[in-house]
């Protein structure tokens, strides 16, 4: 009797250490998979998707929906997503390593036409005490908490007239990488 | 029994326990911060730091990085409001009134098609035409179909999903109750 319970109690102790490795881990480990299959095309590099290259970010992809994005890696520096941004819907986010959203923006929110966002690290951010995201010099610094994330840019064709001029507005983004952080302003 | 023999029961019920839960949960079980309207399942709290490990896990496990929270929400739908499955051959009325925001699309996703590959179509908010009363009414079918008429994808089971875009957290309460009602006509 006393080696039943005991086996019961094992074996309900393993589902329960099963259940929180597979919650906790597997999209630790399944969204750094995704980051490196990106970045085998280039570390701080855009790329508009593939269908192929698609499969490595959504199961439900829209048809008229246009993919992009890079993985970011300032490192000690920065690295500047340049994007001009179309008429219509247009969002970028950026996914931590651990799958989640550290930061989104979309083309009402943005309101303009051509959007810098410079990606640093947090120490890099300057010695605020919020570390948010701020404009600085008419680009839009993000402050990062992680050493990578995975930027991607959407674009929505309404009308299939749209289509090229979508496409060569998502082509004409750019990731590049800089070995310093985006200076501070100068204080007089 | 022997102690070896034991053991191996032990792992396998306690391994396999775990994985099955942890992927019951991930489906949008109870507690696991999904949110089921009609047939239709949503996490709405998706990519958010602080939202449920579950709803990070239900987007990577299925190979997908998760919608972000401030800006789109997801509705996913595999059976329609009778907990039937939806299945190709059949006809489907998808009715009710939209919420008022800047766009939606709906898409309807197939696994089985003749070359084997997944297949998809789609319907947005820049398509439809609304009832004089603000509803909306959209057949899903193979066959096309007078009004609004999404085709049906492929063969075999369809997942229905309705991608709300620009849905910031202000309001986020009401766009929970307001999907479409999923009715099932015929089938061939």
């Amino acid at each position: 009797m006393k080696s039943r319970f005991f086996w019961f109690i094992a074996t309900a102790l393993l589902v329960i250490i099963t259940h929180i490795a597979i919650v906790l881990f597997a999209p630790r480990i399944k969204m750094p998979a995704r980051f490196a299959s990106l970045a085998a095309e280039g570390m701080n590099t855009y790329r508009v998707f593939t269908p192929k290259m698609l499969k490595n970010f959504t199961r439900w992809p829209l048809k008229h929906m246009l993919y992009g994005g890079c993985v970011v890696q300032p490192g000690a520096g920065r690295v500047e997503l340049r994007a001009p941004i179309p008429a219509g819907y247009w969002s970028v986010t950026a996914y931590s390593r651990a799958g989640n959203v550290v930061y989104t923006l979309n083309d009402r929110h943005a309101g303009v036409d051509q959007l810098t966002i410079v990606f640093q690290h947090m120490r890099d951010a300057g010695n605020g005490a919020i570390q948010a995201p701020r404009l600085r010099g008419g680009k839009l610094v993000v402050p990062l908490d992680d050493a990578q994330v995975l930027a991607v840019t959407q674009v929505y064709v309404d009308h299939p007239g749209a289509r090229r001029r979508k496409l060569e507005a998502l082509a004409a983004t750019t990731c590049t990488a800089y070995p310093d952080p985006l200076p501070e302003p100068a204080i007089n | 029994m022997n102690g070896l023999v034991k053991f191996i029961i032990f792992a396998i019920v306690g391994i396999s326990g775990g994985y099955v839960s942890a992927i019951y949960m991930a489906g949008g079980g109870p507690f696991s911060g999904a949110v089921r309207a009609g047939a239709w399942v949503v996490w709405p709290e998706s990519g958010a730091d602080s939202g449920s490990p579950y709803a990070r896990l239900h987007y990577i496990w299925q190979g997908q990085a998760p919608p972000s929270h401030f800006d789109r929400l997801d509705f996913e739908a595999q059976s329609d409001d009778a907990g039937r499955a939806i299945d190709a051959a059949c006809t489907y009325v998808l009715e009710g009134p939209m919420p008022k925001i800047r766009w939606w699309a709906l898409s309807a996703h197939a696994n089985g098609t003749e070359d084997g590959q997944a297949a998809v179509t789609e319907i947005s908010s820049h398509d439809v035409i609304y009832g004089h009363d603000g509803r909306l009414r959209i057949t899903l079918s193979a066959m096309a179909q007078p009004g609004n008429w999404l085709a049906m994808p492929g063969r075999g089971r369809i997942t229905l999903v309705l991608h709300l875009f620009t849905a910031g957290p202000m309001g986020r309460e009401r766009l929970l109750e307001a999907p479409l009602r999923i009715r099932r006509g015929m089938c061939s």
